[in-house]
């Protein structure tokens, strides 16, 4: 009797776990499953919406990518961009794991008012923010330039607008990543650090031997998490860059040698592409993510 | 347990690369669906009925204040038709694309097309001929009254595939409006660098600014004498357009019906090296035609260019700054092929016209609506009282060439003197452009941007990249070297539309 009970509380703790997770489910289905799979259709074909043509193509596509004339050099200069961009999560995980630390040292005064401050980039408009630093670069009215007394072309050299890139999004990286590794922080026990000063250990050591290591979990949750990001990168190069060749990533490409000549099967191509790189790079993470310390 | 959190978590990781894709909105293959029910064979004029009521879709583009003046414009067509109702909705320039592409398979009756995406909109069938089957279309009488440069752009030949007026072309959109795009410069700041420099006398200087045209060699001349003491960040223009430069030197990007190159032909190779000259001259900065767009509007507005290029539309911005007084310039001109001046091949001053269609959707037919459409359509295009107040907003010039010489270029009839606007004084220079040329002794003319005569868009990007990419504003290397390293990529992008149009 007791049994049959249970049996049938799961089986409702089920079908209300179902009805919950069921619009999330279908919006994934509807908007986001159907439409990858129509696009990898797409991408096999020469389709253009605008002139009706839809004509199977094999791989053509996909090796148009590297080998057409007019796509080539955009879609490899393209990649090239978007893997220089990525420095920017190494660098940023460097200062958030620094700040973190800083912060959640006892001596640290004013813990509150400057998490509020940190975090402000990450609640801040992206719009606003990329407008905002490219004013900050401008190389001839810019602030930093200005500061410097300097005349760094920034924004037009294409070298440095990748630089500016990377540092604007440091900037507005950080707020999160610092509040991720300040939580894994506290979650460490403090016995840990009780039994190394017993030993004598100084800051540095604690750092480097117990804080570091107990927090590669959130280190490889954001380095996951950076790359993805980083890979689908857009915005930043359409507002803060103005579509400078030198930052455009490979999700612009998709935008503007794609979608925007309406060639959907090159489009089509060239994000799957994209997906199977970042597929790539996030399973060869996980299959050597041994670095990780799960301490529970 | 750990383990299948592990593959719960690289799952998750998978679909949020495939991510990628989440956005996109479906299929658009297959046929057609949409639009009302009402099929009708007839030639689509019958289908306008005055007795019977109708209801139409406008989509449109544009900022708030162009939307109010088009909702506006739009209650006086309701008002001068009470049969028919239009519902007009319009999103920024920037979404219109993406979002007309999307409702491509039950389009609007009536919407905006920008002349760069007409070839392949008309090719792929989705536009009406309002010619009509039996030319019992469009208002032609009236047509004549516009500027034929931009009657003419809207014209397309289906079994030829060719642009233009032509035996056996139908006309797939009336003319929204004509962009002449054209310089611009700050009056007082000018008169500041003319009063610094002593050059009330200078007569480079004075032709100029005197309202003809003037050679490629006198405009650098006599930018470097305004500059001098101008300042450390101001320069003579922030950027030089590439066509302005290519048809001001009677060169093209390609010939008839963009088949074969003519990147490396010498007129075009001197009208970039021009534009990479302004740059190591110091009359523009040395990012050369990557300084376009916003960044451009503002070093103009902020005093840090003497001139700039604006259409129309600007003079709505201009309009409402304090003490910022702006007139207009026609674009130097080149020697042409030959590179010698006074000769019958010399360049004549032309700027590129941006335009945009009112098209109507074919499937207007099967709805029933293509004779309220197009009466919507030809109400925008060419009425009066519609023109009258585009232009008194700031909007456009006149598509009207009466209304243009009598009404606009004079102000006859006070409108913008009571709205405070004198400016441009020399708006004849705006009507010049859009007249095209009238004959060979006519200096100031226009042309479709180059992007209305291809199929697909990405060999310009990568033109402009292989010229800011080069090292020419630096002189580092010429033009021709770069045009030469160009144009086999050119070539095959020519021919690659080519293959799309015979296939």
């Amino acid at each position: 009797m007791t049994k049959q009970k249970s049996g049938k509380l799961v089986r409702r703790e089920k079908i209300t776990a179902l009805v919950f997770v069921s619009p999330l489910i279908i919006g994934f289905i509807v908007f986001t499953l159907v439409c990858m799979i129509i696009s990898f259709g797409w991408s096999f074909t020469n389709f253009n919406p605008i002139s009706g043509r839809m004509k199977f193509d094999g791989w053509g596509q996909y090796v148009d990518l590297f080998t057409h004339p007019t796509y080539k050099k955009a879609f490899l200069d393209s990649i090239l961009n978007t893997l220089f961009l990525l420095l920017s999560i190494p660098v940023s995980i460097i200062i958030s794991v620094l700040i973190a630390a800083l912060m959640n040292s006892k001596k640290f005064k004013g813990k509150t008012v400057f998490r509020v401050i940190i975090y402000l980039p990450a609640v801040t408009s992206v719009v606003a923010v990329n407008y905002i630093w490219r004013y900050m670069f401008e190389e001839n009215y810019g602030l930093i330039n200005a500061f410097f007394h300097a005349h760094i072309p920034w924004l037009t050299d294409e070298t440095l607008v990748k630089v500016a890139m990377i540092i604007k999004n440091v900037w507005s990286g950080i707020g999160t990543q610092v509040i991720l590794f300040m939580a894994g922080m506290q979650n460490i026990s403090d016995e840990y650090y009780e039994a190394a000063e017993l030993d004598g250990a100084g800051p540095v050591y604690k750092f480097l031997h117990i804080t570091l290591p107990l927090v590669t979990p959130v280190l490889f949750y954001t380095i996951i998490t950076g790359l993805i990001g980083g890979f689908q990168m857009f915005a930043d190069v359409e507002l803060f860059a103005g579509g400078h060749y030198g930052a455009r990533t490979i999700v612009f490409f998709i935008r503007n040698y794609g979608i925007g000549q309406n060639l959907y099967g090159l489009a089509s191509a060239a994000s799957f592409l994209l997906a199977a790189i970042i597929m790539i790079i996030t399973a060869l993470q996980f299959k050597f993510n041994k670095w990780v310390e799960y301490t529970d | 347990m750990k383990r299948k959190a592990k593959i719960f978590t690289l799952a998750m990781s998978a679909l949020m690369g495939l991510s990628v894709f989440a956005g996109c909105d479906g299929g658009f293959g297959g046929g057609g669906g949409g639009g009302g029910g009402l099929a009708n064979t007839d030639p689509f004029v019958d289908d306008y009925d005055p007795n019977a009521s109708y209801e139409i879709d406008f989509l449109g583009w544009g900022d708030a204040k162009e939307q109010a003046i088009y909702k506006r414009i739009i209650n006086d067509f309701m008002t001068a038709h009470p049969n028919i109702k239009v519902n007009y909705d319009a999103c920024s320039a920037g979404e219109y694309l993406t979002k007309l592409t999307g409702e491509i398979r039950d389009l609007p009756d009536v919407f905006y097309l920008p002349d760069t995406e007409f070839y392949q909109w008309v090719d792929g069938g989705h536009l009406l001929n309002v010619l009509g089957e039996n030319g019992e279309g469009v208002d032609t009488e009236a047509l004549e009254n516009v500027w034929d440069n931009a009657v003419n752009e809207y014209y397309y030949n289906p079994t030829t595939k060719m642009l233009g007026k032509s035996e056996g072309a139908g006309m797939y959109a009336l003319p929204k409006d004509q962009g002449p795009f054209t310089l611009a410069y700050n009056i007082d700041l000018v008169n500041e660098q003319i009063a610094k420099n002593n050059l009330q006398d200078d007569a480079e200087v004075a032709a100029l600014f005197s309202g003809t045209p003037v050679t490629w060699d006198v405009f650098r001349s006599a930018m470097k004498k305004l500059l001098v003491g101008a300042g450390e960040n101001v320069y003579g223009i922030p950027y030089y357009e590439l066509e302005h430069a290519v048809y001001s030197n009677n060169a093209e990007f390609f010939g008839e019906g963009a088949r074969t190159s003519q990147l490396t032909s010498t007129a075009t190779v001197d009208a970039v090296q021009f534009i990479g000259d302004l740059c190591t001259d110091g009359i523009t900065p040395k990012d050369g035609l990557a300084g376009n767009g916003d960044g451009a509007d503002n070093a103009f507005y902020q005093r840090r260019a003497l001139m700039t290029f604006v259409g129309p539309w600007d003079f709505a911005t201009i309009w409402e700054m304090d003490h910022f007084n702006v007139d207009l310039l026609a674009v130097p001109y080149g020697p042409g092929p030959d590179r010698e001046y006074n000769t019958a091949d010399d360049g004549k001053s032309t700027a590129f016209i941006g335009s945009m269609g009112y098209c109507v959707a074919q499937k207007t037919k099967e709805r029933g609506t293509s004779g309220a459409s197009l009466m919507l359509a030809e109400y925008l295009c060419f009425d009066e009282g519609a023109q009258r107040k585009f232009y008194s907003f700031g909007q456009c010039v006149p598509n009207l060439k009466d209304m243009a010489y009598e009404e606009y270029i004079p102000d006859s009839l006070g409108i913008m003197a009571d709205e405070g606007h004198t400016a441009p004084e020399s708006r004849d220079i705006f009507i010049d452009i859009v007249d095209g040329f009238k004959d060979e002794n006519d200096k100031i003319g226009g042309k479709p941007r180059v992007l209305y005569y291809t199929y697909l868009t990405a060999w310009r990007i990568n033109l402009e990249d292989a010229i800011n990419q080069s090292g020419l504003y630096t002189g580092a290397v010429t033009a021709r070297e770069v045009l030469e390293g160009f144009n086999d990529s050119f070539q095959a992008s020519l021919d690659e539309m080519i293959e799309y149009l015979e296939e």
